[in-house]
C-alpha cells in the first residue's frame, strides 16, 4: 500500500469541489439508474463538455459518481416497480419486485445497498492494492503485448454484449476503420477524409457515442408504444432484519468476489456479472426452486457482483488505460480530452487524479448508502415522468453538448448520422459497444501492431514468442471459442 | 439497452433486414479496402498508412459473406425484426429533422428562440401534448436552458444581437 498516495487521494478527494461534484455524480447517477430511457453511457457522454471546464481530477470523480451511482438507481425501480432502470438490475426484478409484493421492497433494497457498498468498497481496496503493481508490470510491455491486449478486450466485448458475435466482431472492424479517419500519425497521410477538413483530425468520439446511445435510445423508445404500467408497492419496513443479514452474508461475498473477476476482464461489466452470480445463488441454494418467490439471496448476491464489477473496471483503466466497458471508454476519452494520457504511468505521472478518484469513490459509495433510502419517494415521483418530456430534453443536452465541444457544427452534425446509423444497427441486431471500444483503441491498436512489426522486421511471429502477448492472444482465442463448444450456452441472452 | 425480442410472423422481413445488412457491410469494406490500398499497404517489416484499415476492411468483407448467406439460408433465429409501424416512422423522421433544423436555425435566430422552438415542436407533434402545456413547457426549458448553459456555466451558444 502506498499511504502517502491514499493520503493525497483523500486530500484530493475532501477538497468542497470534489465533495460537491461527487455528491452531483451520485445523485445525478443515481437518477440516470432510475430513468429506464437513459443509462449512464448516455448520461456521461451528456455531460462530458460540460467537465471538460473543470480540473481533471473533479471531472472524473464526477463522471465516475454517474457510473456507480447507477447501479445504485437501477437496483430502485427493478425493486420497487418491476422496471429495471439498468441492464445490470434486471436480475433484480425477479427476486426484489416478488419481496416488494410481499411488503419486504424496504429490505431488498437495504440489503442491495448493504451488498452494493461492501462490494463497492472492496473492488475499491484491491484496486489500491493491485492497481500499482499491474501498472508496474505493464511498465514493461512493449508494442507487442499492448496488440494483444486491444485484440483480447475486444474478444472480450464481441462476446459479451448480446447479439451475434459475427456481428460483434463487424461492429468492431467498423470502429478500427472509424478510428483511422484522419491523418496517420507516422506518415501524415489523410485516410478516409474525403477532402473534408474537419476529419483531418479524425471523428470525434463525443458525438458518435452520444450518438450511437443518447439519440439512438431516444429513437428506439419512440416505438415502444404507451407507458410501461407501473404497479407500485409500499416500503413498510425499512431496514433489512438481522435473519436477513445472516441469509445475505455469503451471497453478497461470493458476489463480491464473482463481480470483481468478471468486472476485470474487458467487455465482460457488471450486466453478465450480476447474472452469473444470480444463477451461482440458485445451484448452491438449498432451496432452488424458490427462486422468484421473492428470495432475498437473489437480490444480495447480483446487486453485490453488479458494484463489485463497476469498481473493478476501473482497474485495466487506471493501470493499463484500456476500457473494459462502454463507459470506462468514455472515461478514458475524459482523460485524454484533458491531456492526460491514460496508461501505466498514470500512477506515477497523476497520482492526484488516480487517488483522487479512488479515494472519492470511498466517499461516493457512503454517500450513496446512507442517501439511497430517504431518497426513495422523489426517486418513484421521477419514474413517474411522462417519456414525452424526457426524450426532448435527452436530445437537447446531446445537441448542446455536441455543439459546445468545439463551437462547430459539424459536430452535431456528426451526432445526428450517428443517432440515425445507432438506430438503424439496433435495429438490424448490431450492438454499438464493440465499435466504441475499437473506435477509441484504434490509435494504441495500430501503433502496437506497426511498432511490433518494425522491431521484428516483419514477423507477426513476434506476437506469440512474447509470452505476455502469447498469452493474451490465447485468451482471446479461448473467448472467441466458447460459444462454440457443445453444451455451453451464452448466458447473458439465455438467463433473460 | 433494449434486447431482441422476435416475433415469428416478422421473420421474413427480419432477414430481408439482415441480408441488408451484410450488402451494407460489403459495400463499406470495398471502398475502405480500394481506400487503404491507395494509401499505401506498405510493406510487413515497415508497414504504411493503409495496412491496418486493409486488414479491417477485408474482416469485414469476410464477415458480411457469413453474414449474408446464413441470413439467406434462415439458418439462424432472427434477432431484430420489430415492424418499424407508420407512425414510429413518422415520430423518428420528425425528430430526426427537428434535429437538423436545430443545427440550421442555431446561428440564425440563436440558442434561446432556437431551444424553444425545438422542445414546443417534439411536445406538440410527436409527444401529443396540449398547446397550452406546449407552449408554457417549451419556454421554460428554453429559459432554463438559457441560464444553465449560458450563464452559469458559460457555455458559448450563439446568441442574437440582443442578448439571447
Amino acid at each position: 500500500m502506498q499511504w502517502s498516495n491514499i493520503l493525497l487521494g483523500f486530500e484530493t478527494a475532501a477538497q468542497p469541489i470534489n465533495l460537491l461534484f461527487c455528491l452531483i455524480g451520485v445523485l445525478l447517477g443515481q437518477l440516470v439508474g432510475i430513468l429506464p430511457g437513459l443509462g449512464p453511457a448516455a448520461a456521461i457522454a451528456i455531460l462530458l463538455p460540460v467537465s471538460f471546464t473543470m480540473a481533471p481530477a473533479t471531472a472524473i470523480i464526477l463522471l465516475a459518481g454517474i457510473y456507480y451511482g447507477a447501479q445504485y438507481g437501477g437496483t430502485i425501480t427493478s425493486v420497487l416497480l418491476n422496471v429495471p432502470g439498468e441492464s445490470s438490475s434486471v436480475v433484480t426484478t425477479l427476486d426484489g419486485y416478488q419481496m416488494a409484493q410481499q411488503g419486504r421492497g424496504g429490505a431488498a433494497l437495504g440489503i442491495a445497498a448493504i451488498g452494493s457498498f461492501i462490494a463497492g468498497t472492496v473492488a475499491n481496496l484491491v484496486l489500491m492494492v493491485i492497481g500499482p503493481l499491474l501498472a508496474d508490470v505493464a511498465l514493461d510491455f512493449g508494442p507487442a503485448e499492448y496488440f494483444s491486449l486491444m485484440i483480447l478486450g475486444m474478444a472480450t466485448i464481441t462476446i459479451f454484449t448480446s447479439g451475434s458475435v459475427v456481428k460483434g466482431w463487424a461492429m468492431a472492424a467498423i470502429g478500427v476503420l472509424l478510428g483511422s479517419v484522419g491523418k496517420d500519425i507516422i506518415s501524415g497521410v489523410p485516410r478516409f477524409t474525403f477532402g473534408v477538413r474537419e476529419l483531418m483530425d479524425g471523428i470525434g468520439f463525443v458525438p458518435v457515442v452520444m450518438g450511437l446511445f443518447g439519440v439512438a435510445d431516444v429513437f428506439l423508445s419512440l416505438e415502444e408504444e404507451g407507458e410501461p404500467t407501473v404497479i407500485k408497492a409500499k416500503v413498510r419496513d425499512a431496514l433489512p432484519s438481522g435473519e436477513d443479514m445472516r441469509r445475505s452474508g455469503w451471497p453478497i461475498a461470493r458476489g463480491t468476489v464473482l463481480g470483481f473477476f468478471l468486472g476485470l476482464l474487458p467487455g465482460a461489466g457488471s450486466v453478465v456479472a450480476s447474472f452469473a452470480s444470480y444463477a451461482v445463488e440458485k445451484r448452491l441454494s438449498p432451496t432452488p426452486e424458490k427462486f422468484g418467490t421473492g428470495m432475498i439471496e437473489g437480490v444480495a448476491g447480483p446487486e453485490s457482483a453488479n458494484n463489485a464489477a463497476a469498481g473493478a473496471g476501473f482497474i485495466p483503466l487506471l493501470s493499463l488505460g484500456i476500457p473494459a466497458t462502454a463507459v470506462m471508454a468514455l472515461l478514458l476519452g475524459a482523460l485524454m480530452i484533458h491531456g492526460i494520457q491514460p496508461g501505466p504511468m498514470l500512477f506515477s505521472l497523476h497520482p492526484e487524479i488516480v487517488w483522487g478518484v479512488v479515494a472519492s469513490m470511498y466517499i461516493g459509495n457512503l454517500m450513496l448508502l446512507i442517501l439511497n433510502l430517504p431518497l426513495i419517494p422523489l426517486w418513484v415521483k421521477c419514474v413517474e415522468v411522462p417519456y414525452a418530456y424526457m426524450f426532448p430534453l435527452i436530445l437537447l443536452f446531446c445537441l448542446i453538448g455536441a455543439f459546445s465541444l468545439q463551437y462547430s457544427l459539424f459536430d452535431v452534425g456528426t451526432l445526428i448520422a450517428f443517432g440515425l446509423i445507432g438506430y438503424l444497427m439496433k435495429k438490424l441486431g448490431y450492438e454499438p459497444a464493440p465499435l466504441i471500444l475499437a473506435l477509441i483503441l484504434t490509435p494504441l491498436l495500430e501503433n502496437g501492431l506497426r511498432q511490433s512489426l518494425m522491431i521484428s522486421q516483419g514477423s507477426p511471429m513476434i506476437f506469440v514468442t512474447r509470452p505476455i502477448s502469447a498469452a493474451f492472444l490465447f485468451l482471446a482465442a479461448l473467448i472467441l471459442l466458447l460459444p462454440i463448444l457443445p453444451g455451453r450456452r451464452r448466458f447473458v441472452g439465455s438467463e433473460s | 439497452m433494449t434486447d431482441g425480442i422476435s416475433r415469428q410472423g416478422d421473420v421474413a422481413r427480419s432477414i430481408r433486414g439482415d441480408v441488408v445488412g451484410g450488402l451494407v457491410l460489403l459495400v463499406l469494406g470495398g471502398i475502405a479496402a480500394y481506400e487503404s490500398v491507395q494509401y499505401g499497404l506498405g510493406r510487413w517489416s515497415a508497414p504504411g498508412p493503409g495496412f491496418l484499415p486493409f486488414g479491417a476492411s477485408v474482416l469485414i468483407i469476410a464477415l458480411a459473406l457469413v453474414i449474408v448467406p446464413r441470413e439467406l439460408r434462415g439458418a439462424v433465429q432472427p434477432e431484430t425484426g420489430q415492424v418499424t409501424s407508420k407512425t414510429t416512422l413518422r415520430d423518428v423522421l420528425a425528430v430526426l429533422s427537428s434535429m437538423i433544423a436545430y443545427a440550421a436555425l442555431l446561428s440564425v435566430i440563436g440558442f434561446l428562440a432556437t431551444t424553444a422552438l425545438f422542445i414546443g415542436f417534439l411536445l406538440r407533434f410527436v409527444g401529443g401534448k396540449s398547446w397550452r402545456v406546449t407552449l408554457f413547457v417549451a419556454a421554460a426549458v428554453a429559459i432554463a436552458a438559457h441560464i444553465l448553459f449560458v450563464v452559469l456555466l458559460a457555455v458559448q451558444m450563439p446568441v442574437t444581437p440582443l442578448g439571447f
